[in-house]
C-alpha cells in the first residue's frame, strides 16, 4: 500500500535471470525526503533491483510507482526526464570534455535542447553549471579536463551532471566505492547535506556500515533477493535476523554514526 | 529442376570450398577472438599461401611430393611473418584508438596486394594439380573430383587437430580464457606478449595453408584476397567471434549455400551471405557459437 | 580579431583565387580535394565526435555519386540551375539510405556497429555491380558532364567550392551546437548520456545520416568532376580512404581531415603519376602515420595542444 508521502514504490518486483532467481518478489517504498540505504551481502540483488529501477532490466513480475505513476515499458532516459537521476558504481563522467561541459551537457539534455544544431553550446547555462559544480565541492576552474580529476573528484562530478537534471529522487549506486574509510564519512554526508538543501529523496546501495548508519534515515536489507527488513537504523540493527543472516555481530557493533 | 547428380556435385564442391573458407575463418576469428583485432589483411597473407604453392608446384612440375612440401612451406612462411607482423606492428597498437588498428591492417591489404605483384606479376596464374590428388574417385555410386574430397578431408584433420589444441593443451585453454573472459586472463598469471604472438602467427599460418590448398583449384591472382576476406567475415560473423567452432560450422553453411545458390539463383545468391551476415549482426551478433560478452 | 580568425580568411581567399594560378588539370585535383575534404570531414563528425568508426562510410559517397549521376542523365539535364538541383537531391538520396542503414546499425556499438556498416556497404556494392541496367554494371557510369559553362574547370571549381565551404561551416556550427557537445559526451561516455535524459540511439541515428549525406555530396561532387562513378567505389577497400584522410590529417581537429584530404589527394596524383605501385606506397604513408604520427600532420603542426 502506497502513501502519499511516499515518492517510490516498488510492489513485488521479481526478475529471474537464466537458472538464478536474482529479486524475488522485492517490496519497499521510498518517502519523500529520506535518505534510504540498501544493504545486503554481495550477490543479493541489489544492482538488479537498481536496474530495474533504472529501466535498464524490465521485472518479470511487479510493479515500480514513481510519484503516482507506473514506470512499466518506460525507457531509462525517460524516467530520467521523469525525475529520476542516478549515479554508478564505477564512475562514468566525460573525460575529453571540461567540467563545465561535463554539466552543461546534462543541462542541455534537462531543457531539452540536446538536438539544437545551429547555437553555441558553451553558452548555455554556464552560471548554473558552475553553481552545481561548487555545490559539489569542485571549485577549481571549470575550464580543466575531467580526465584530470582524481577519483573522489570524479564522483562528484558525476553528482553534479545527475543533479543538473533535476532529479526529485537519486538513485546512487555504491556512491563511495573506491575510497578510503575517512573520504567515504566526508563523501556521504556531502551528498546528504546536498540532497536535504535540494530536498531530494534518495535511495543508495552501500557495503560500509559506518557510511550507512552516519547518515541513513532508513534501511532495506536485501538478502538473495529477497527483502529481508526494512526499518530504522536502530531497529535494523537491532534484528537478530540481520546479525545472522547478513553481518557478523561484530561488524554491526562497528556501525557507529 | 536439377538433377540429383549435378546436386551431389555442386554440394560437394560446396562443401570443399567450406573447409577452405574453414582454414581461412579459422585464424581470423581466433586472431579476433584472443587480440581483438579484426584483421583485413588476412586474404592477403592467404594469397601469399596461393602464390607460394603456385611457385613451387609448377617448379615442381605437379608433382606430389612438391604439393605437400608447398604445404609445408606454405604454413612455416606465413608462420614467420604472422610473428613477425605482430611483433613489430600489432604489438605496438593494442592500446590505440581502434581506427589505427584497422588503418595497419588496411596497410598490409595495400602493400601485400602490391609486393605480390612486383614478385609474381599482374596476370592470374594456375597452378598443376598433383598427379596423385588429380581425377575423380568413385564414392556412393557418384563420381567426384577427388581433390575436393582430399580437401574436405583435409578440412576435417585441421579441425581436429585445432580441437585437440584448444581443449587439451595449456595453450588452448589460454586462448579459450582470452576468448571469453579477458579479466580471467590477467589472473592467470599468462605472459599474455607470448600468448598474442603465436596465435597471431597461427592463425596466418591457417590462412597460409587455405592458400596452399586453394591453389591448384582457384586461378591465382593479386586479386584474389579481396573476394576471399569477405566470406571470411561473413563467416565469422555468423559462426561467433572468437569460435572456431562456430567457423567450420558457418564456413561449411556459406560454401554449400553459395554452391546451391549458384544453381537456384545465379549472380545474386551473394547478396544472401551480406544480407544473412546483416541479420545476425541485428538479432544475435555474437552469431551461432561466440560469447556474448 | 585573432590569429585564427585571420588564418581562416586568408585559406578562404586562397582558396577563390586558386583557379587562377593553376593548370586546368590542377584545377580538377583542386576540385577532387574539396569534395574529398568535405567527404573526410563528414566522416570526422561520426568517428571523431561521434566515437563511431564505421567501416561503411564509402557506401554514402558512391551512392551519392551514382544518384548524382542517375539523376542527370535521366533528367537530361541542361540548364546550370537544373544541374545545382541535383547536388541536394544526391544528397536527399544519401540521405535516405544512411537512415535505413543507420537505423539498423546504430543499434548495435564497437565492432559489431562497424560489421554492420560493412555488410550493408557490401550489399550495394553488389547491387552496383549487378544491376547492369541503372548502374552499368562493372563498367559504371560515364561521360559525367556538367552542362554548359559549368564543364570547364574553373567554373566547375567555383561551383564545388560554393557547395563546400557552406557544407562544412554547417559542420562545424554543429560540432560546437549542443547536438556536438550531446554528441562528444556520447563518444566518451553513452550511458551516462542516456542517463541524463536523452535518447542516445536517436541522436546517433543523427549523426549516421548527417554524416552519410554530406559524403553523399562530396560523391555527387566528384562524379561529375571525374567523369564517371565505378562499383569499385562501393568496394570495401574504399572504406579505409575516408579514415586514411582523416587520421592523416589529425581527427582531434576540425580542419584536420581536410588537410588529410588535400595531402592525400596530391600523393595520389603524384605517385601514382610515376609509378603503379601507388598502394605499395599508401601502404608504408599509413604504416608511418600509425606508428609514428598518431596525431597526425594537424598534431605536428600544432605542437602546443595536449
Amino acid at each position: 500500500m502506497s502513501r502519499t508521502d511516499d515518492i517510490l514504490t516498488v510492489e513485488s518486483v521479481a526478475r529471474r535471470f537464466g537458472g538464478v532467481q536474482a529479486l524475488g518478489g522485492v517490496s519497499l517504498e521510498v518517502r519523500r525526503g529520506e535518505f534510504h540505504a540498501i544493504i545486503g551481502p554481495n550477490g543479493a540483488g541489489k544492482s538488479t533491483f537498481f536496474n530495474t529501477l533504472t529501466g535498464l532490466v524490465s521485472p518479470d513480475a511487479g510493479r515500480i510507482v514513481f510519484e503516482g505513476r507506473d514506470l512499466s515499458g518506460i525507457a531509462p532516459h525517460q524516467r530520467v526526464r521523469l525525475g529520476i537521476g542516478r549515479t554508478f558504481q564505477i564512475t562514468r563522467i566525460f573525460p575529453d570534455l571540461t567540467l563545465l561541459e561535463n554539466v552543461q551537457v546534462a543541462l542541455l539534455a534537462h531543457d531539452r535542447a540536446s538536438l539544437a544544431p545551429w547555437r553555441d553550446a558553451s553558452k548555455h547555462k554556464p552560471t548554473d553549471a558552475r553553481e552545481l559544480l561548487e555545490r559539489v565541492g569542485l571549485s577549481g576552474p571549470s575550464g580543466q579536463l575531467a580526465a584530470a580529476l582524481a577519483h573522489g573528484d570524479r564522483k562528484r562530478l558525476e553528482l553534479a551532471i545527475t543533479l543538473a537534471g533535476k532529479p526529485r529522487l537519486l538513485l546512487l549506486d555504491e556512491p563511495t566505492a573506491g575510497m578510503g574509510a575517512q573520504e567515504r564519512l566526508e563523501s556521504i554526508r556531502m551528498v546528504h547535506k546536498v540532497a536535504a538543501e535540494l530536498g531530494l529523496s534518495c535511495l543508495f546501495t552501500e557495503h560500509d556500515m559506518a557510511v550507512v548508519f552516519s547518515v541513513a534515515s532508513r534501511i532495506s536489507v536485501l538478502v538473495q533477493g529477497k527483502l529481508l527488513i526494512t526499518g530504522q537504523p536502530e531497529a535494523v540493527r537491532a534484528s537478530e535476523q540481520v546479525q545472522r543472516v547478513y553481518l557478523g555481530e561484530a561488524v554491526i557493533e562497528q556501525g557507529v554514526g | 529442376m536439377t538433377n540429383p547428380v549435378v546436386l551431389a556435385r555442386q554440394t560437394l564442391a560446396g562443401l570443399s570450398n567450406g573447409m577452405l573458407l574453414f582454414l581461412i575463418s579459422a585464424g581470423l576469428t581466433l586472431i579476433f577472438g584472443v587480440l581483438r583485432v579484426l584483421n583485413f589483411a588476412h586474404g592477403a597473407l592467404f594469397m601469399i599461401g596461393a602464390f607460394l604453392a603456385w611457385t613451387i608446384g609448377t617448379w615442381a612440375g605437379g608433382s606430389s611430393i612438391g604439393f605437400f612440401a608447398s604445404l609445408l612451406v606454405a604454413v612455416l612462411v606465413l608462420a614467420i611473418v604472422g610473428g613477425v607482423i605482430e611483433v613489430t606492428l600489432l604489438r605496438r597498437i593494442y592500446r590505440a584508438p581502434h581506427e589505427f588498428q584497422l588503418l595497419l591492417t588496411f596497410a598490409l591489404v595495400f602493400i601485400t596486394g602490391d609486393v605480390v605483384k612486383l614478385i609474381w606479376g599482374r596476370e592470374d596464374k594456375s597452378t598443376p594439380m598433383p598427379e596423385l590428388l588429380a581425377g575423380a574417385t568413385e564414392a556412393m555410386g557418384l563420381v567426384f573430383p577427388t581433390y575436393r574430397l582430399f580437401l574436405i578431408a583435409a578440412g576435417l584433420v585441421v579441425a581436429g587437430l585445432l580441437w585437440w589444441l584448444l581443449h587439451r593443451t595449456r595453450w588452448g585453454i589460454l586462448i579459450r580464457a582470452a576468448t571469453n573472459d579477458r579479466d580471467m586472463l590477467g589472473a592467470l598469471g599468462t605472459d599474455t606478449r607470448r600468448l598474442f604472438t603465436t596465435v597471431f602467427s597461427l592463425g596466418v599460418a591457417l590462412a597460409g595453408l587455405g592458400g596452399a590448398l586453394a591453389a591448384p583449384i582457384v586461378s591465382v591472382g593479386p586479386g584474389l584476397h579481396v573476394q576471399v576476406i569477405i566470406d571470411a567475415f561473413v563467416v565469422v560473423v555468423i559462426g561467433g567471434m572468437g569460435s572456431v567452432l562456430g567457423a567450420l560450422v558457418a564456413s561449411l553453411l556459406v560454401g554449400i549455400v553459395n554452391a546451391w545458390g549458384v544453381l537456384l539463383l545465379p549472380g545474386w545468391s551473394v547478396v544472401l551471405t551480406f544480407a544473412c551476415m546483416a541479420v545476425v549482426l541485428i538479432v544475435r551478433p555474437w552469431g551461432l557459437f561466440g560469447s556474448q560478452e | 580579431m585573432n590569429a585564427q580568425r585571420v588564418g581562416l580568411i586568408g585559406l578562404i581567399a586562397v582558396l577563390a583565387l586558386l583557379p587562377l594560378a593553376l593548370s586546368d588539370f590542377w584545377t580538377f585535383i583542386a576540385i577532387e580535394i574539396l569534395a574529398f575534404a568535405l567527404y573526410a570531414i563528414s566522416f570526422n563528425l561520426l568517428m571523431g565526435y561521434g566515437g563511431m568508426l564505421s567501416f561503411g562510410h564509402a557506401a554514402f559517397f558512391g551512392v551519392g555519386a551514382y544518384a548524382g549521376g542517375l539523376l542527370a542523365k535521366s533528367a537530361g539535364v541542361g540548364s546550370m540551375w537544373g544541374f545545382a538541383l541535383v547536388m541536394p537531391m544526391a544528397m536527399a538520396v544519401a540521405a535516405l539510405f544512411a537512415a535505413a542503414i543507420g537505423f539498423f546499425s546504430v543499434r548495435r556499438s564497437g565492432i559489431y556497429f562497424a560489421m554492420l556498416t560493412f555488410a550493408f556497404q557490401m550489399l550495394l556494392y553488389t547491387v552496383a555491380l549487378k544491376a547492369i541496367g541503372l548502374t552499368g554494371g562493372d563498367d559504371g557510369l560515364t561521360g559525367l558532364r556538367p552542362p554548359g559553362a559549368l564543364a570547364a574547370p574553373g567554373p566547375y571549381y567555383y561551383f564545388a567550392l560554393a557547395w563546400v565551404l557552406p557544407a562544412i561551416y554547417v559542420i562545424h556550427r554543429l560540432v560546437r551546437s549542443p547536438f556536438g557537445l550531446t554528441l562528444r559526451a556520447m563518444r566518451n561516455n553513452p550511458l551516462r548520456v542516456e542517463y541524463s535524459g536523452v535518447d542516445v540511439r536517436n541522436h546517433q541515428l543523427i549523426t549516421f545520416v548527417i554524416a552519410g549525406a554530406f559524403a553523399g555530396l562530396a560523391g555527387a561532387l566528384f562524379a561529375f568532376s571525374s567523369g564517371n562513378v565505378f562499383p569499385g567505389w562501393l568496394n570495401w577497400t574504399a572504406s579505409a580512404t575516408p579514415i586514411v584522410m582523416a587520421v592523416l590529417g589529425g581527427v582531434q581537429s576540425f580542419l584536420g581531415p581536410a588537410l588529410g584530404a588535400a595531402v592525400y589527394v596530391i600523393l595520389e596524383v603524384t605517385i601514382s603519376g610515376s609509378t603503379e605501385y601507388w598502394h605499395l606506397f599508401m601502404g608504408l604513408v599509413i604504416l608511418l602515420l600509425v606508428l609514428m604520427m598518431p596525431r597526425g600532420l594537424a598534431g605536428l603542426i600544432d605542437r602546443k595542444r595536449p
